[in-house]
């Protein structure tokens, strides 16, 4: 992400305040496919596809509050807020409505299955389950490093943490990840 | 320097995000340090195990999806809050000479003797994907012989101009469309102000009023909708420029000609009658919808009431008043490239079309997979409303529990169902737009709480209705694998233990279970579980009896192969 990119992103956000089509498909194109990485890794592959629409429509709700800055960075506490809200939603409704659940089962676990599904790569299995166990702040910057290409400055000011608390986080995480993935291999 | 120092800068040295003289430091620090290098390298060795898990594609419907969900709500705002948008954002306000003339142009102009329309009624089909046909009465008055040119306007913005269709109830044979023109350039503050840039006619002439209370009378020679900036041909001839932050407002005299404030079909109609007629206007059009919303109360351990009613939507911009309504329900994917909506929509005269009444005022016809409700009195479908109207409302539907058990569904808990049938003889027997259901339970005190929400499709008359309650916290499920022999690199013996378990201090219940197999690979079920059917090529069913307050445990064993 060079500086010349960064810096029509955030022209393309200015735009969208000014309901610019034009720039609000710019702006879907260049980083849909970031925080795709980010929402099928936090919240599975049945409930991203909504999230992420989500995500853009309030890209273009709230792009007037936008003040300058990193402009990825802002897409993604944008993104942030949207998974966290889901999160509560779905914790709020688990003992009613579990159809956004049953969804990601059936996506995002298709391939847990211990039966007929066995000659599944449990390597990766191992370690989506590995990931997903960790706490959400741990997970949420390893997704963003890994699945959506982010910076740890971008990752700092998206999160709102100091880039050194970033940095420690990630570590952590992989430590974890590392003891699980050996106890799930004993 | 000690290790704590170092550790939590060697991921970003791997992601070579240090700059150069940390970069040397931390390099040097692992050329001596042991501990440090093997968390490294067991750092990046996680990472590549990470690297491995798949990614998911952007599906390119979601941009599409957002973009309709952002014009509805925009469309949801009057257009005048769009000006008034445009209008703030420029720093320009339209002023109130310039919206009398917007209301001028919103009645049809008549010059004395004329040939002028007027709306009889409507009569709406609301099919679902945003898309409605209405039928416009219409009559013409002071029609004479020979060609006639006739402004029509209560028209949405989003009709498909190419839809239209006219016919002259009065003389349909003699009165013909020869031209049709849709003019939709609706004013709006940025275009009213474009057609002002000066362009040699000396007349247009616009006022600027400035923050400091000063105004400037000119020739509009430049504007820009980036920086909200105008530059202004003054009396001496020069052109002063204005940045956008310093202007109040902008006064000019009249809307400019082929700005209109209504969308507006303009038609040169060639009659062979003189006089007024009756005539119908038909067409497609965009900004209608509906849905179905139900409720479902329980109202004890087998019965439960069932009330239902239809959501209609209107933002197309134009109020149908009294009109007659009718929604279109069943797969109607395609109907944008229905070539005979008309016929589609008519089809409900012909007598094979099967008829049915029920208590809320809907009438119900069905003809091939399309379901037609329509409103037995005439209803306003006014702008920018959404409407309810209740179809359905019935007590005592006799209905059971049903648990279900799917791995892939939920790993440690069954699934609960509430199915009934849609029949006469439940107290039901109606057909059922598809749509949201909300439960209700009764509590102890009589009130209703919201218990969950399940949604269905189209469900026609005699039907069984399965709706999905949620997983009771009282039931758990446990699958394990409890033995695996690998017979070669395709082929394995696996035997499976299920357990259920029912916390129910009464209630003995009976689970549905499922095991489910990928396509393509081969299943042969050596032990099988009690009762085992076929539910299709990739799965098998069984049903598992768990008494109250106990367990049941099931095996069986299966050979896999590749």
């Amino acid at each position: 992400m060079n500086d010349d990119a960064k810096s029509s992103e955030a022209v393309l956000i200015e735009r969208i305040a000014r309901r610019d089509e034009a720039a609000f498909e710019k702006i879907f194109e260049a980083l849909s496919g970031p925080v795709m990485g980010f929402l099928s890794r936090m919240a599975g592959r049945g409930a991203a596809d909504d999230l992420l629409q989500e995500v853009f429509i309030r890209v273009w709700k709230s792009a007037s509050t936008y003040s300058g800055g990193d402009p990825r960075a802002w897409v993604f506490t944008v993104a942030r807020n949207v998974f966290y809200d889901h999160l509560r939603k779905k914790k709020r409704n688990r003992m009613t409505s579990l159809s956004e659940e049953q969804e990601e089962m059936l996506h995002s676990r298709a391939d847990d299955n211990p039966g007929a599904d066995a000659l599944e790569d449990e390597r990766a299995r191992m370690v989506r389950l590995a990931l997903d166990r960790l706490p959400d702040d741990q997970r949420e910057v390893i997704v963003m490093k890994e699945f959506s290409s982010m910076k740890f400055h971008e990752i700092a000011a998206a999160t709102g943490a100091p880039m050194a608390t970033v940095k420690s986080r990630m570590r952590y995480g992989l430590v974890k990840m590392r003891e699980y993935l050996k106890e799930y291999s004993q | 320097m000690s290790c704590d120092n170092f550790k939590n800068d060697l991921l970003a040295y791997h992601y070579d995000e240090l700059p150069p003289e940390r970069r040397a430091e931390v390099e040097k620090h692992l050329a001596q340090c042991e501990d440090c290098r093997r968390e490294m390298d067991e750092l990046v060795e996680t990472l590549g195990d990470i690297r491995k898990l798949p990614s998911q594609e952007v599906n390119r419907m979601a941009y599409q999806n957002a973009l309709t969900e952002i014009r509805v709500s925009e469309r949801t705002r009057a257009p005048l809050g769009i000006v008034r948008y445009l209008a703030a954002a420029a720093g320009i306000a339209l002023l109130a000479g310039a919206f009398l003339v917007f209301s001028m142009f919103s009645d049809v102009k008549v010059a004395e003797g004329d040939a002028y329309v007027k709306t009889r009624g409507y009569q709406v089909t609301i099919f679902n994907d945003d898309l409605a046909m209405v039928k416009d009465s219409r009559e013409i008055f002071n029609l004479r012989k020979g060609e006639n040119i006739l402004e029509v306007d209560g028209i949405p913005a989003e009709i498909m101009a190419d839809t239209v269709h006219f016919k002259d109830l009065d003389d349909p044979a003699g009165s013909k469309v020869l031209e049709q023109n849709y003019e939709f350039d609706l004013a709006s503050a940025w275009k009213i102000l474009d057609k002002y840039k000066y362009s040699g006619d000396d007349s247009r002439k616009i006022t600027v009023k400035l923050k400091d209370g000063s105004s400037q009378t000119g020739f509009l020679m430049y504007g820009n909708a980036r920086d909200l900036s105008l530059g202004l041909k003054v009396q001496d001839g020069s052109v002063k420029h204005f940045e956008g932050g310093e202007v109040e407002s902008v006064r000019m005299d009249s809307v400019p000609e082929n700005l209109r404030a209504k969308p507006t079909l303009v038609w040169n109609l060639d009659a062979a009658e003189p006089g007024n007629h009756q005539a119908e206007i038909g067409y497609l059009t965009g900004g209608l919808d509906w849905s179905a919303d139900y409720r479902i109360t329980f109202t004890g351990d087998n019965t439960l009431d069932l009330s239902g009613w239809v959501t209609v939507r209107n933002y197309s911009g134009v109020t149908f008043p009294d009109a007659k309504l009718k929604l279109m329900a069943g797969d109607v994917n395609r109907v944008r490239d229905y070539p005979d909506l008309d016929k589609l929509v008519e089809a409900e005269s012909q007598g094979d079309a099967e008829k049915r009444e029920n208590d809320g005022g809907f009438v119900e016809k069905s003809f091939a997979e399309y379901h037609l409700y329509t409103l037995g009195r005439t209803t306003s479908l006014k702008d920018r409303q959404v409407k309810q109207i209740e179809f359905a409302s019935r007590s005592d539907v006799q209905w059971k529990k049903v648990y279900k058990y799917d791995y892939q569904v939920n790993p440690g808990g069954v699934t609960a169902f509430c199915v009934f049938k849609n029949e006469k003889e439940n107290n039901l027997g109606l057909p059922l737009p598809k749509g949201k259901i909300r439960f209700f339970a009764e509590d102890t005190f009589g009130d209703h709480e919201y218990a969950g929400g399940a949604s269905i499709d189209h469900t026609p008359r005699d039907e069984e209705l399965k709706l999905r309650m949620g997983v009771p916290f009282d039931i758990t499920a446990k699958k394990e694998l409890v033995d695996r022999k690998v017979i070669s690199k395709d082929e394995q013996e696996l035997t499976i233990r299920l357990t259920i378990v029912n916390h129910k201090d009464e209630e003995d219940i009976v689970v549905n279970a499922y095991e489910r197999w990928s396509r393509g690979i081969k299943v042969k079920f050596l032990k099988e579980p009690p009762e085992m059917k076929k539910e299709n090529s990739t799965a098998v069913v069984f049903p598992v009896e768990v008494k109250a307050g106990e367990k049941t445990v099931v095996e069986y064993t299966i050979n896999v192969r590749r």
